[in-house]
């Protein structure tokens, strides 16, 4: 006989395996695919509770879990295409610009600008926390 | 098993694991490490279905987890290491089809078949077809590389390592529910002693020979989770304190306030699962009973509406109206967002 345990050991794992997949991987689509994992670990924690406890709540519980995943993939579709538009890869390091002001490059940046195919002018984004100069063509995303 | 060595497992399958994720996830220099990767994954897999297999007893039910979880975990490994994304979507479709699988075990055949056909079904058709339409150049840098491969796991393994012993710790106690009524009946056996004012009557009454109340306490306090031991040895304290002075009604009585303070400290766990509204009924047992008193089925869980879909309709459309209805207003809204998101705003002609 199986209890609560051991499904929520489950659930543990399997969130803490997209966790790992989340802060590690650079490709955007397995990011959003590690994203989706840790949902995936906190519905069979609530399904467990909902069990154990002979109640239906956490069921109802995931299927709104459920529609919010839907959104949020398609919102992330939309975004990884545009993102994927700008820089012509779907590689989050080529987003490093957005970094803190004082925050160095990350190392891997300059075998970066060796192999990457060049790349058609976009509109370049400010340095978070600073008002962006006014010069040139201020354009937007 | 106890928990002992429970642990110790535990901890062995973790080390395997997270060497087997280290050694997977895409490196520069990779070589032949991926292969010291499955094989560290494949003894972590092992070690923890010894781990299960001597716990639990065989059963159907034993088995399809093992299978089912057996999937999921590997599924979910292999999509977080697959250099091709393309290969880390269709193995993330396996992992939600064996969670598929956990669910109808935990009693939830309608949300098994909506998170299928919305993820592996929708989202990853999606994904797919979103890889095809971009990634049209050879492999990425991005995929055959990957960020602070050591740190991630480390950081991964150390959280699900804390959170397993967490679980291990607090679910040792296996009659943790009854417990709770058998405390509740100590206490309030205990308070109506406190109104006793002769001393011959009041040790009859508590004290009776052997330490009547402390023991039965500790009795019932003795499987213990972590959070109990605090109060044992605060139940221990008193005991020896009322052997040592039981001449004195007030020491006696010091005594058993604290007792009951102890028990009621115990206790305060269990209001945290009573909601402060009544639901309507909808949803099954009414989460304000004590999980003692819940009708439960054959194999001693608490009985589900066998009829899953009716029940979960009901409670959606009664006691969640609201959340749905912004659900759906959510959706609406997302699905207007990501058509404004990609729209591609026509190009200013300079001429």
């Amino acid at each position: 006989m199986l209890d609560l345990k051991i499904y929520l050991i489950l659930g543990a794992i399997l969130f803490c395996i997209g966790l790992i997949g989340f802060v590690s991987r650079r490709n955007m689509i397995t990011m959003f695919l590690s994203a989706e994992l840790m949902l995936q670990g906190v519905a069979i924690n609530f399904l467990a509770f909902s069990r154990f406890r002979g109640n239906l709540q956490g069921q109802s519980f995931v299927l709104f879990i459920l529609s919010v995943a839907a959104c949020e993939a398609a919102i992330a579709l939309a975004l990884i295409v545009i993102l994927y538009r700008a820089k012509n890869s779907l590689d989050v390091s080529k987003w490093q610009d957005l970094r803190e002001e004082d925050l160095e490059p990350n190392e891997d940046q300059e075998i970066l600008l060796v192999d990457s195919y060049q790349i058609q002018p976009m509109p370049s984004l400010p340095v978070a926390g600073h008002r962006p100069a006014k010069e040139e063509d201020a354009s937007h995303v | 098993m106890n928990d002992q060595s429970w642990m110790t497992l535990t901890n062995l399958s973790l080390l395997f694991g997270w060497l087997a994720v280290y050694f997977c996830l895409p490196k520069r220099i990779s070589g032949s490490s991926r292969l010291i990767g499955y094989g560290a994954g494949c003894i972590a897999l092992i070690i923890s279905a010894i781990q299960i297999f001597t716990t639990y007893s065989f059963n159907p039910e034993l088995v399809l987890f093992c299978v089912f979880s057996f999937f999921a975990i590997v599924g979910s490994c292999l999509m977080i290491v697959a250099q091709n994304p393309a290969h880390g979507a269709i193995c993330f479709a396996l992992t939600i089809t064996s969670t598929g699988g956990i669910f109808l075990l935990l009693a939830a055949p309608f949300v098994m078949a909506a998170n299928i056909i919305v993820y592996a079904g929708a989202i990853i058709v999606t994904f797919l077809f979103l890889l095809m339409l971009v990634n049209q150049h050879n492999a990425d840098l991005a995929d055959s590389e990957s960020r602070e491969p050591f740190l991630a796991s480390v950081t991964g393994f150390i959280l699900m390592g804390s959170m397993i012993s967490i679980l291990t710790a607090s679910f040792s106690s296996q009659s943790l529910p009854s417990n709770l009524n058998e405390i509740e009946l100590i206490v309030n056996e205990t308070q109506e002693a406190l109104s006793i004012n002769n001393l011959s009557e009041l040790k009859a009454k508590v004290i009776n020979g052997d330490n009547y109340v402390v023991t039965k306490l500790k009795n019932a306090l003795g499987g213990s989770g972590i959070w109990v031991e605090r109060i044992e040895v605060d139940v221990q304290k008193n005991g020896t304190l009322m052997v040592n002075k039981s001449d004195d009604i007030v020491e006696i009585k010091a005594a058993l306030t604290s007792l009951v303070s102890i028990g009621t400290e115990y206790l305060k766990y269990r209001p945290l699962l009573r909601p402060s509204i009544a639901m309507a009924g909808n949803s099954g047992a009414d989460p304000s009973l004590p999980l003692g008193k819940i009708r439960k089925d054959q194999s001693g869980r608490p009985a589900m509406p066998a009829d899953n879909t009716t029940f979960l309709g009901k409670l959606l459309f009664s006691d969640q109206l609201i959340a749905v209805e912004l659900a759906g207003l959510l959706l609406l809204v997302a699905t207007i967002g990501a058509i404004v998101i990609v729209r591609q705003l026509p190009t200013k002609v300079s001429s």
